[in-house]
């Protein structure tokens, strides 16, 4: 379960000699509250620069929050995050060499990971490229890799930015499944997008992130 | 675990780059020969040791620079690289912490550091250097603790990468006035009286200091005793500072993010 009270979060640039001793401040999360109880899956829809990805960041651990609190709780498992950006593995390896040095620092033996690598990879469809060269991926089967290091870790909390972007139906399809079997198992998961495609992907709730402020699109309250 | 994974990672891609790794490890062999070549042109090069001449002497501290300079280097280069291809961000959201993550991804470079500081000491001694093979097994403990102060200088100074991103402070200041006064390829002495402080500063100083007491005058470790302290009072306090300026990079990138340009 996620519980976020009252979030802010500014950055700090620096323009200049200036200011570096007084940084300017941007605000881009403003006092915002968002409940994610088990099994549920939360849409969070804006426009580009509304600050959905900082919201991410801050909840998965990645940034720190200005003011406010955030918390996962129940289970074992953290959030973990899946971003639009795929390209963040190393490119000369194999994929299944990224995936056992990521898997490993989730704190799985490699005795853990193997099978489990297998598993995952076969669900999402990218078993198939396991011993090839992460350089030799399309667009589309480096976001599968994404999605599979992600879900290596068995997160409770699954934070989802813009993560089918470059997926086809079947790809598609196979996040849709993993959403489902996530949640029937107790997680949540929370689905960002700058377009509507939350609805399509089952959201129970969808709020709208505008000038750093939540607000409840469709759903119960 | 976490350890083994960093280095399986790196060496499979080292060796993805098969002749950027020979070269790299080649280049050591042509300032080995550079070295050897000079020392013949200074013949009259002594400084009473029990193994004398200039390139025994030259490649000792030749050797402990390198090796100072890979561990500083290596470090914040790792970092620097995982911090631009979005992978630093990516090892972070596995709940890994920061600090467990900079000092295993240092763990490759250390040992590649020790490989080159061994092969130099390995060619010098074939090369006619003058000490013998039990001389560089003795020397071991020194080697080990040096690699560590210099790693310890490598963790600041891939802390600074994190918060800074490039023109690392740290690694530029520490290297060049090692280089310039620690007695690398010219002893101490022939500093400036006004100087010769600098270099009792600098924790290669009494790298060199001691591992040139074992292999070239022969020495034991209680020959070298005061440099060992000296190296140990380094190492104690740069670990410090790398545990505080690891703390500081985490608390600041943080606030701005982890995979900045």
């Amino acid at each position: 379960m996620l519980r976020v009270k009252g979030l802010c979060k500014d950055f700090l640039l620096y323009r200049g000699l200036r200011g570096y001793l007084r940084p300017e401040r941007r605000t881009v999360l403003r006092d915002l509250e968002l409940q994610v109880s088990p099994g549920q899956i939360v849409g969070i829809e804006g426009a580009n620069g509304s600050g959905k990805t900082t919201l991410l960041k801050v909840i998965a651990g990645l940034l720190s929050q200005t003011s406010g609190t955030v918390q996962v709780t129940g289970g074992t498992g953290g959030a973990g995050i899946t971003v639009a950006d795929a390209r963040s593995f190393y490119w000369r390896l194999t994929c299944r060499a990224n995936l056992e040095f990521f898997g490993a620092l989730t704190g799985l033996t490699r005795v853990q990971l193997a099978p489990r690598i297998e598993e995952v990879s076969e669900r999402i469809g990218i078993h198939g490229q396991l011993d090839d060269p992460f350089m030799t991926l399309s667009s589309g089967q480096m976001q599968r890799m994404a999605i599979v290091r992600t879900l290596l870790a068995a997160p409770r909390l699954w934070l989802l930015d813009e993560a089918t972007r470059s997926l086809d139906d079947a790809g598609r399809q196979a996040v849709a499944a993993e959403l489902g079997r996530l949640c029937h198992d107790g997680g949540s998961a929370i689905w960002i997008s700058h377009d509507r495609s939350a609805a399509g992907i089952g959201c129970d709730q969808i709020y709208l992130l505008r000038e750093g402020r939540l607000m409840l699109q469709e759903g119960e309250a | 675990m976490i350890l083994q994974a960093f280095l399986r990672r790196d060496w499979a891609n080292k060796l993805s780059y098969r002749l950027d790794f020979v070269w790299h490890l080649g280049s050591l062999f042509f300032f080995g020969l550079l070295l050897f070549f000079l020392s013949a042109a200074l013949p009259g090069f002594s400084e009473g040791r029990k193994v004398d001449g200039y390139f025994a002497f030259a490649i000792v501290g030749y050797a402990m620079a390198d090796a100072m300079w890979a561990c500083l280097r290596s470090f914040a280069s790792a970092i620097r690289h995982d911090q631009v291809v979005g992978t630093l961000e990516a090892m972070v959201a596995s709940s890994t912490p920061l600090w467990k993550l900079v000092l295993n991804s240092g763990g490759y470079p250390f040992l590649y550091a020790a490989l080159r500081l061994f092969l130099m000491l390995g060619m010098a001694a074939a090369l006619g250097a003058g000490f013998a093979l039990p001389q560089v097994i003795l020397a071991l403990p020194v080697l080990l603790l040096s690699l560590a102060v210099f790693a310890s200088l490598g963790v600041i100074s891939a802390a600074m990468i994190l918060i800074i991103k490039q023109g690392d402070p740290v690694a530029a200041i520490i290297g060049a006035v090692s280089y310039l006064f620690s007695g690398t390829i010219y002893p101490v002495s022939a500093l400036p009286d006004s100087l010769e402080w600098v270099a009792r500063c600098l924790p290669l100083t009494y790298s060199i200091d001691a591992v040139r007491g074992i292999l070239l005058d022969n020495g034991s470790l209680g020959d070298v005793a005061g440099s060992i302290t000296a190296l140990v009072i380094s190492l104690v306090v740069c670990s410090l500072l790398a545990m505080v300026s690891l703390r500081v990079a985490h608390r600041m990138v943080r606030v701005n993010g982890i995979q900045q340009y």
